[in-house]
């Protein structure tokens, strides 16, 4: 009851706040507030217990700083670690910068580090990002600069995956207490949280305590406006400065507009339908190859999803490790497709598509595609679409057989690895059960010799493109509005922004 | 009065408890938060510590009467997705919500009032009959239609108004016209059915055979009347209101309640939707509560009844 009262008054206030916003927002005008719209916001602050993905790097990058970060390409760079090195296959030895502090003062350095990776690494404190890390063994702060990180068993992407984790400070930690540092955290980077609405909207102000410098605008101010047309509204009169995902048949007419373009990324993700290969009518290689060839990517690509979109043969882009230059889409041969299928015996070929709607972009259109191009070769194919938190379930517990739509994602870390091992036979989400697979994985997974590495899983992108466990689509790209006053903005692979390096004129 | 009172506590208690009963079940029926906060790329065995974590692994039976006397004393638990408590949630997006709401329906009965009474007492004109109609465009247009279009006009446009948030008043124009839309046919056709019952009563005739004005006949003896069953209507249609707040809030994105009960509701945010209904619930019930009783004040054969 206290909590009715309490927002009662809060309406008074704020009911006075709405009569004087206008004179209140003239006041700001002498600062330099970039303006963000984003589909959705983080529902809380502490970077890496309860979220991952975007919208959180969104959020958390320009407010905390990580060990390892990835640049515009895709590639791992320093970040507060400035150079790291393997002493034995199991062990790394990172080396941090001095002179990175937290905006309350407090100094990060290597037993901060420490303190940040055994607070995630500690299964009782229920921190989500923890299955990015858990090949790690133990932590130690040899001393203020150099962190010495021991995995179970060789990992040659750790470095990797240091860049999901954000570095957090123990002392004001210990005294705010968990529900303190998630109402009002610190962090290390350019910004600082200065307002946040959980699942709504925050507002970032700029410090000058980072070893990143001080950014270009005063604050950044993020909300989530989930309906598309009402974000893109919002660029056209400029209430945002920045939109992210215009939707792709908007994309065309709006980078025509006077003061507005629409910029683009392929994001480091795969769109395909996934076939469950323990299936009878699917058991034959064959038959999904003849799927594969009976589908138009190239039209989908153009058609759907307007040009934001790579046709591909393989799960990872050229901007992530892994990637096989030399694989290329299916072609699209329904006449092959056909006499395929018969060849095989599977000219009674029944399929259900499952698929979710909004999930993924276009997820359900690109699969009304899919059964489009399936039927004209004589697959009688019907959709089924599901609710997305059934989806997931069902994915998790090895339903939707024979088929559906997924999109899977390999950023931030922008390696092969985290799509390719949803494919071991031993998953409960794989569809694939294939040996061969499995021994290229593991071994990809020792590997320490990054070239090495890389041929063991160009195989393995040559195998899953023969093997077809799935009808291999497309890589969307993420698209954005910009506002012609915006310098500085560049799109990445990982849907990350980088608020440092963006000037308002 | 005062068993009127006990009455309606009482009523509200049981229904409280009724909808959080049913929404308990079903919104658990519907799908595993867990999952869909650790999303596709994550592994089985992460959701399986996760689920035991937050006791999602008992029984449903224990689940609700663990919970059923966690209610008792306001407590909802927590976010799954953000760990704030839900309850504190649910009230720091209240406000929003109801100067939404309530401006919406303040604007719908502004407007009603009149067209109604327009409509009614020049009946014959072909204007009113245009003007009823055109509130009933409102009501035959969805919000995700007239919403979006009001921002192309008005926002984009002719740059009147912001496009989407809650930060002045300004920002509140085009969703509680958006809102208010959908009340506003309702309200006007029955502020005119309402009239013309009056205007035909026996007590009219004779004020025209007094030789009162028109207006007075109109405004104290015709509307007066005809405002009791209006009030009524407004406290059974608040709720519908409330409802279609939530698609207001989305298409103009408002941090009100129906914007968190949405993500809520898509995230399987249990705690988070039971606090949130919660709190709609007793604000909706309040109001019909309210109405009844301004409704005994006002009309004296109602509280005679009940005393009776």
């Amino acid at each position: 009851m206290h909590g009715i009262l309490n927002s009662v008054t809060r309406w008074l206030l704020s009911a006075i706040a709405l009569a004087v916003g206008i004179g209140a927002s003239s006041a700001w005008a002498q600062q330099k507030v970039l303006k963000v719209a984003l589909g959705s916001m983080v529902a809380a602050l502490d970077p890496n217990a309860r979220t991952s993905g975007p919208p959180a790097t969104i959020v958390f990058y320009p407010v905390f700083d990580t060990l390892t970060f990835s640049n515009d390409k895709g590639v791992v760079v320093p970040s507060v670690a400035t150079e790291w090195k393997n002493t034995a296959p199991t062990t790394w030895e990172f080396q941090l910068r001095s002179d990175v502090r937290f905006s309350n003062g407090e100094v990060l350095d290597a037993a901060a580090a420490k303190f940040t990776l055994d607070r995630v690494l500690n299964p009782d404190n229920k921190q989500v990002v923890r299955a990015r890390i858990a090949t790690i063994k133990s932590v130690t702060a040899v001393n203020s600069t150099t962190l010495r990180i021991e995995t179970a068993n060789p990992d040659p992407i750790l470095p990797k995956r240091l860049s999901s984790i954000f570095l957090l400070p123990p002392n004001y930690l210990r005294t705010a207490g968990e529900e303190g540092f998630a109402a009002k955290p610190i962090g290390s980077g350019p910004f600082s949280v200065a307002a946040f609405t959980p699942s709504s909207q925050v507002r970032l102000e700029a410090v000058s305590t980072s070893w990143r410098g001080r950014p270009q605008v005063d604050a950044v101010e993020m909300r989530a406006i989930p309906e598309a047309s009402t974000r893109v509204a919002t660029l056209r009169t400029g209430e945002s400065h920045i939109i992210e995902s215009v939707p792709p048949d908007l994309a065309q007419r709006l980078s025509r507009e006077r003061g507005l373009q629409v910029v683009a990324e392929t994001l480091g993700q795969v769109n395909l339908i996934l076939l469950n290969t323990a299936n009878p009518a699917l058991n034959k290689k064959e038959v999904r190859q003849a799927l594969n060839l009976a589908v138009d990517k190239a039209a989908i690509a153009e058609g759907i999803m307007k040009g934001y979109a790579v046709p591909t043969g393989q799960l990872v882009a050229a901007n992530g490790t892994g990637y096989n230059g030399a694989i290329r889409p299916y072609a699209y041969d329904p006449v092959k497709a056909k006499a395929m299928l018969e060849a095989a015996g599977a000219t009674n070929l029944s399929l259900t598509l499952h698929t979710t709607q909004g999930l993924q972009l276009n997820d359900r259109e690109m699969t009304e595609a899919v059964a489009g191009y399936l039927n004209a070769v004589g697959v009688k194919t019907q959709i089924q679409v599901l609710e997305t938190a059934a989806f997931v379930q069902q994915y998790h517990g090895g339903g939707m057989d024979p088929a559906f739509f997924i999109g899977w994602w390999y950023f931030p870390a922008m390696d092969g690895d985290f799509v390719y091992a949803w494919n071991q036979s031993g998953m409960k989400q794989s569809r694939f059960r294939n040996p061969k697979f499995d021994e290229l994985y593991t071994a990809s997974t020792r590997e320490m010799n990054p070239g090495k590495r890389e041929e063991i899983m160009q195989s393995m992108a040559a195998l899953f493109h023969d093997e077809a466990p799935g009808i291999l689509l497309l890589h969307p790209r993420q698209t954005y509005g910009v506002r012609q006053e915006v310098q500085g903005f560049v799109p990445r692979p990982d849907r990350v922004i980088v608020f440092d390096r963006i000037r308002l004129q | 009065m005062t068993r009127l009172l006990v009455r309606r506590a009482l009523e509200l208690a049981i229904t409280l408890i009724g909808i959080w009963t049913v929404l308990f079940f079903v919104i658990r029926l519907s799908g595993d938060p867990i999952a869909l906060l650790m999303g596709p790329n994550a592994s089985a065995e992460q959701i399986e510590a996760m689920r035991a974590d937050l006791g999602l692994d008992r029984p449903l039976a224990t689940q609700y009467l663990l919970e059923l006397k966690r209610m008792a004393t306001l407590d909802f638990g927590r976010s799954i997705r953000g760990g704030q408590r839900a309850l504190d949630l649910a009230c720091s997006r209240l406000a929003i919500s109801l100067q939404l709401t309530a401006s919406a329906m303040l604007l719908a009965v502004a407007l009603a009032i009149p067209v109604g009474i327009a409509a009614a007492a020049w009946r014959e004109r072909r204007w009113t009959r245009w003007l009823l109609g055109l509130t009933f465009l409102g009501q035959a247009l969805p919000i995700f239609w007239t919403g979006p279009m009001l921002i192309l006009l008005f926002a984009v446009t002719w740059q009147l108004l912001p496009v989407a948030g809650w930060q002045s008043l300004a920002h509140g124009v085009l969703p509680v016209i958006t809102l208010a839309s959908v009340l506003l046919a309702k309200l006007a056709r029955m502020v005119r059915a309402e009239m013309l019952e009056v205007l035909g009563q026996d007590y009219i005739r004779t004020a025209r055979s007094k030789g009162l004005p028109q207006n007075t006949i109109l405004m104290v003896h015709g509307a007066r009347n005809a405002m009791i069953p209006v009030i009524t209507v407004m406290g059974t249609e608040f709720g519908q209101l409330v409802g279609a707040a939530v698609l207001t809030e989305s298409i103009f994105a408002i941090p009100g309640l129906g914007d968190m009960l949405l993500n809520a509701a898509l995230a399987r945010d249990y705690p988070v939707v039971q606090a949130g209904v919660f709190v709609i619930t007793l604000v909706v019930v309040g109001v019909n509560a309210m109405v009844d009783i301004a409704y005994t004040l006002i009309d004296p054969r109602v509280r005679h009844a009940i005393d009776a």
